[in-house]
């Protein structure tokens, strides 16, 4: 602890002097992300922002429509901004930006179970064995570090708790995770029952009381808690955590968004962004449609809709969504085949993930599938899709990295990205 | 630096050692002591009462003492008084409720999957095990050869945990064996000398068990549409050839009976309808054992020691075989060979592990990548201890006491940090961060004082709706599709179900017709009348089956355990109405932000992520002990900023009660100090204090309250 950078009552020094407190300068919180200068490719895009669709969203009910074909059952489908692109009429507003999306319609993978399918989609690699592997935003930070050193080097805006975050990585680079985007982050801000003397007293006082013990004790644990305490100062004192507090958004940017959770996670996801955050993801989950998938679609995707056109625009209008990459991804699409409940069931072997700006040339379909059933043209696996990502971050595909149990892994395990379409 | 010699002097004032003399205790100090002599190491002063009851509190039972129970000891004069309270603590509920949370972390317990009943019932089931002190040997092949329905045995969470069986087996030979063969799953072991081939003869062992199955494919007379699939999967085309034959036979019969009984095809139609509603529940609920399903190598098997798609025969990696004695499987086989004392590495694992747990660090780090080179830091320790585990029959609790018994256990904590790949002597235990969980127990008894005795082993709802699973199981093997047909028609109210189902067919036609024709709204409503019925068809059966009661208890599925699992905060009435109104209104306020009322064995486990337990390393549990002891940011927020020092600010909480009961400032600060840290405040302390409570006044109290709680001292066990 390390009252003097926090104390702010004239009587605390004459304490001080009686019991000095080892002094201790804030330490980096994390580690330096990687001792060997790296050599990355050029880079097309600074962020992304993953909206992950969780539970498998219907490709032909949304962006893998196939006009006229039989497997669309009672689906429509709309023309886009863009010249030959259509996409399923569930979708009108996000129709007005599909000038700046690729359309990747040929997505096929492996994993027919959700948990599997999930941790596949988000790591590149297979859920098996004693490994967790890291997911993109912890890759980026190992790789590249925080942009922001106040914020987190990525955040992740889910109900859900099963997200493989760092996986094997050290915790410094872990996306901090976000239930409930309204709230913000957690305990941020000084207990209301406080003044701000009150607080920086006990902060202070806090330091003295401890000193004893941290002398004491010659342990890289104890003397990480004065640090901790340090950095915590700083964040609540820091300008960007603002970036968390979406209370500071228009009434209108809300009613824009959607009041719903992922219209206010995609919301938070843009302010985020705008503070430095560089990988932010944001879940919607309910598209498990096997009964009364007709029904139940149109009902994500009006609030897919909302947010997803509402963060298109927003992030158009700034400025940013050049170098903002929003991806859609789910874990698998759905069976052509409608069931007799007017459900469909899991499908991996055909489905569809889009990616707007971050460097991309909108307004491209890419790959093709016989009706939903089979892609017939370009096949892309989850690696792929997560090797364009990270390609166009900048990231090295080919660098490995050792986990602890000193087995080697790499961002995206060898998925070839998609260059063509930037 | 003068400053902080009178402050180690205060923290270290002199004690003298007072072990009891187990001479297992005693044989262990003085291998210690040759290994000291040699090593020309002075080992540390013997630790204080305040430090170690503090220290056996948090060591034993999870939390740290009330100020009743450090004082008790503290002012027992006693000369056998640390063996007694060790005793007491092994045989507190404090102690089962601490070594679930580690177990818990091993075994990568979790009712975040797809089992939750099951999930929960494995809980329990490790807990009473944990309870009862079941001999370690026992409890591992209790787990290894578990089979059966949720309902006969909680142990079968042991396999329900994982899907696939390959990963489980590596699982069970890290935590059991200390050995990591996961790398050979998929390739040769590339720092080790395990075989793709010496894996999967390992998987074979447990390979045969079965936890995709449902409780409802063991409903006779489903046929072969209903559990083909899975069964023909695996089979030569003779095996087939002849299920499929044997089913043909089946189904004959089975039509003959309907004719029979006049149940039409329409009435079978609603019965399986109404089988799929409930088949939710009973998913994930049956571990099933068939002893001649053996692994196949993949396609892309590599080595030249045999083929792709070969069935591989099971085979241990190391020590003598696994040989099936007459009548018994070969998981009976697999259990007797892993959990026996002559098992190379079985005994060591655990011995170390206890080890570990007492003092900080094994003999052998990591407890479990061994490898044959592996040596332990000290040889004839590890010896003995193996031979001790022996000697106690795998009696945990026994070999723990043993360990805290020692004059070592029972010395001040290191203070240094043993650097990375250093060896050390054991001049004392390590100082350590608390887990989660006994930062979060700790808190609770902060606020609530002890509340061990609510650790419970005997999951009552659990039962009951396990009680009514099994009766319904029973019931559809009992009377078989035919059967449950029949009850179907009998449950007839008088309504012609067939003309039901009809019905539904006929709305979910309509609502296709009307989105084809889009009007999504119509087609909406029309989608739900049909569902409605559907799942009132369902409900009137199970309701014939098992009764009106248990059939709503069922169709509520099960929503999770007792306690505090999903509770809001607790208010405990009495002690609110002794309270004044003001006092009364500042409780109920406050007592809704965080719930420190359930140890966190009781709480839903693992906590979910951004919860205070997770916050503070928690595991996920999705690899095998996964918690870390790291300090986070978050971790200091919550403490700053969360609800925490007000919960124990509280009028209602335990501490705050304790400092209101004291007279004056000073009484109350010492009240503090024992609370926090089962010790009197310092002369330096005091006077910080005294200054705090000069510049502060009627504050200094909250003050120091919340200086302690955002201190460094508080989260370590010295």
């Amino acid at each position: 602890m390390t009252p003097p950078a926090v104390s702010s009552s004239p009587r605390l020094p004459r304490l001080a002097s009686v019991f000095p407190c080892s002094a201790g300068s804030a330490r980096e919180l994390s580690e330096p992300p990687l001792k060997v200068p790296l050599k990355p490719n050029k880079s097309t895009a600074r962020n992304v922002i993953y909206l992950y669709m969780s539970g498998g969203m219907s490709h032909l009910d949304t962006f893998g429509v196939v006009p006229g074909a039989d497997t669309m059952g009672p689906t429509q489908v709309l023309k886009t901004s863009a010249d030959g692109v259509q996409i399923s009429e569930n979708l009108p507003l996000t129709a007005k930006y599909m000038h700046h999306g690729v359309i990747l319609n040929s997505m096929t993978s492996t994993q027919g179970a959700h948990a599997q399918g999930n941790y596949f989609q988000h790591t590149s690699y297979t859920l098996r064995g004693a490994t967790k592997h890291p997911t993109m935003g912890a890759w980026l930070t190992k790789f590249q570090g925080k942009s922001n050193p106040s914020l987190p080097g990525s955040v992740v805006i889910t109900g859900d708790s099963k997200h493989p975050g760092a996986g094997f990585f050290e915790a410094a680079v872990a996306p901090l995770v976000v239930n409930n985007p309204a709230a913000g982050l957690q305990n941020s801000h000084k207990l209301a029952a406080l003044t701000e003397d009150d607080l920086n007293y006990r902060i202070s006082l806090s330091g003295k009381l401890d000193t004893a013990f941290q002398s004491a004790y010659e342990y890289k644990g104890v003397k990480s808690y004065s640090d901790v305490y340090s950095e915590a100062v700083k964040v609540m004192k820091s300008d960007d955590l603002v970036a968390f507090d979406i209370t500071k958004e228009p009434d209108l940017m809300h009613d824009l968004y959607g009041g719903d959770s992922f219209g206010q996670g995609c919301l938070l996801a843009r302010r985020l962004v705008e503070h430095g955050v560089r990988h932010v993801e944001v879940s919607l989950g309910g598209w498990d449609t096997h009964q009364d998938n007709f029904v139940r679609v149109p009902e994500k995707c009006a609030i897919l809709d909302q947010a997803l056109a509402a963060l298109l625009g927003d992030l158009d209008r700034r400025g940013m969504l050049n170098d903002t990459m929003v991806v859609l991804a789910s874990e698998f699409g759905r069976t052509p085949k409608i069931n007799e409940r007017n459900g469909r069931d899991h499908y991996p072997k055909a489905f569809t993930s889009v990616i707007w700006g971050g460097g991309v040339k909108g307004g491209q379909v890419y790959g093709k599938t016989d009706k939903g059933i089979e892609v017939t043209e370009n096949k892309l696996t989850p690696p792929d899709l997560n090797a364009t990502i990270a390609y166009a971050l900048g990231l090295p595909l080919d660098q490995v990295i050792y986990s602890s149990s000193k087995r080697p892994f790499t961002v995206a395990d060898k998925g070839q990205p998609i260059t063509s379409i930037f | 630096m003068k400053t902080t010699q009178i402050i180690l002097a205060a923290l270290f004032s002199a004690a003298s050692l007072h072990a009891a003399s187990l001479p297992e205790s005693t044989k262990i100090d003085s291998l210690l002591k040759q290994e000291w002599e040699k090593n020309k190491v002075t080992p540390n002063a013997p630790a204080t009462d305040t430090v170690l009851v503090r220290r056996l509190y948090l060591d034993i039972a999870g939390r740290i003492p009330t100020v009743e129970e450090s004082q008790e000891f503290v002012n027992s004069k006693a000369t056998d008084k640390r063996a007694q309270l060790i005793d007491k603590l092994l045989n507190s509920d404090g102690y089962t409720s601490n070594m679930f949370n580690y177990w818990a972390d091993i075994l990568r317990l979790t009712d975040n999957t797809k089992g939750r009943t099951a999930a929960e019932a494995y809980a329990e089931y490790v807990k009473r095990c944990l309870k009862e002190n079941k001999p370690y040997d026992q409890f591992v092949r209790d787990l290894i050869t578990s089979e059966g329905g949720v309902w006969d045995t909680g142990a079968i969470g042991f396999y329900m945990r994982d899907d696939n069986k390959l990963d489980h087996l590596a699982y069970t030979v890290q935590v059991f064996l200390g050995t990591s063969i996961v790398c050979a799953q998929c390739h040769n072991h590339p720092f080790d000398k395990w075989s793709q081939k010496d894996y999967y003869g390992m998987a074979a062992y447990t390979y045969g068990m079965d936890t995709k199955g449902t409780a409802l494919a063991e409903t006779k007379g489903k046929g072969a549409a209903g559990k083909g699939g899975a069964a023909v999967k695996g089979m030569t085309k003779e095996e087939r050839r002849k299920f499929i034959a044997a089913h043909q036979a089946e189904r004959d019969k089975a039509e003959e009976e309907q004719k029979s009984k006049g149940i039409t095809s329409e009435d079978l139609a609603m019965v399986k309808n109404s089988l799929k509603d409930i088949a939710k529940p009973l998913r994930y609920t049956i571990a099933k054992w068939s002893d001649n399903k053996l692994p196949t190598l993949p396609s892309d098997y590599k080595y030249p020691d045999a083929k792709a798609g070969q069935t591989i025969q099971p085979k241990t990696l190391f020590g003598h075989e696994a040989v099936a004695a007459e009548g018994q499987t070969r998981l009976n086989a697999f259990a007797n060979w892993m959990a026996a004392p002559d098992n190379p590495r079985f005994t060591t694992v655990i011995a170390n592990r206890m080890w570990k747990k007492t003092f900080g660090l094994g003999l052998i780090e990591p407890v479990d990548e061994m490898t044959d080179s592996t040596t332990p830091s000290n040889g004839e320790l590890m010896e003995y201890l193996n031979q001790l585990m022996v000697e106690q029959k795998y009696s945990l609790k026994n070999f723990q006491r043993i360990l805290y018994n020692t004059e070592t256990y029972q010395r001040t904590a290191n203070v240094k940090e043993v650097p990375l790949g250093e060896t050390y002597h054991f001049a004392g235990p390590i100082l350590r961060r608390m887990s989660a969980e006994q930062v979060w127990d700790s808190m609770v008894t902060l606020a609530k004082g002890n509340v061990d005795g609510e650790t419970s082993e005997e999951n009552e709802q659990l039962h009951t709706y396990l009680g009514d699973m099994k009766l319904l199981v029973d019931t559809m093997q009992d009377k078989g599709i035919m059967g449950l047909a029949e009850i179907a028609k009998r449950s007839n109210d008088g309504t012609d179900k067939t003309a039901v189902l009809a019905k539904m067919d006929d709305l979910r036609k309509q609502s296709l017709a009307a989105q084809n024709a889009g009007d999504k709204e119509k087609g909406k409503q029309l989608a739900a009348q049909a569902e409605k019925l559907r799942r009132q068809g369902a409900n009137d059966l199970v309701t014939a089956m098992i009764g009106d009661d248990r059939a709503r208890e069922m169709r509520q599925n099960y929503g999770g355990k007792k306690g505090g699992k999903n509770k809001g905060a607790e208010v405990d009435k009495e002690a609110l109405m002794a309270l004044s109104k003001e006092e009364r209104k500042l409780a109920i306020k406050m007592g809704t932000t965080l719930s420190l009322n359930h140890r966190a064995s009781e709480i839903s486990s693992p906590a979910k992520p951004g919860h205070f337990l997770r916050t503070f390393g928690q595991s996920d549990r999705e690899l095998i002990s996964n918690s870390n002891d790291e300090a986070s940011v978050p971790q200091a927020l919550a403490l700053l900023n969360g609800p925490a020092s007000e919960v124990l600010n509280n009028p209602l909480s335990k501490l705050h009660q304790a400092l209101n009961a004291a007279p004056t400032t000073d009484e109350k600060l010492e009240a503090l100090y024992l609370a926090f840290f089962s010790r009197k405040p310092t002369e330096c302390e005091k006077a910080v204090i005294a200054q705090v409570v000069a510049e502060r006044g009627d504050k200094a109290v909250a003050d120091v309250t919340h200086a302690l709680l955002t201190g460094s001292q508080f989260l370590f066990i010295q």
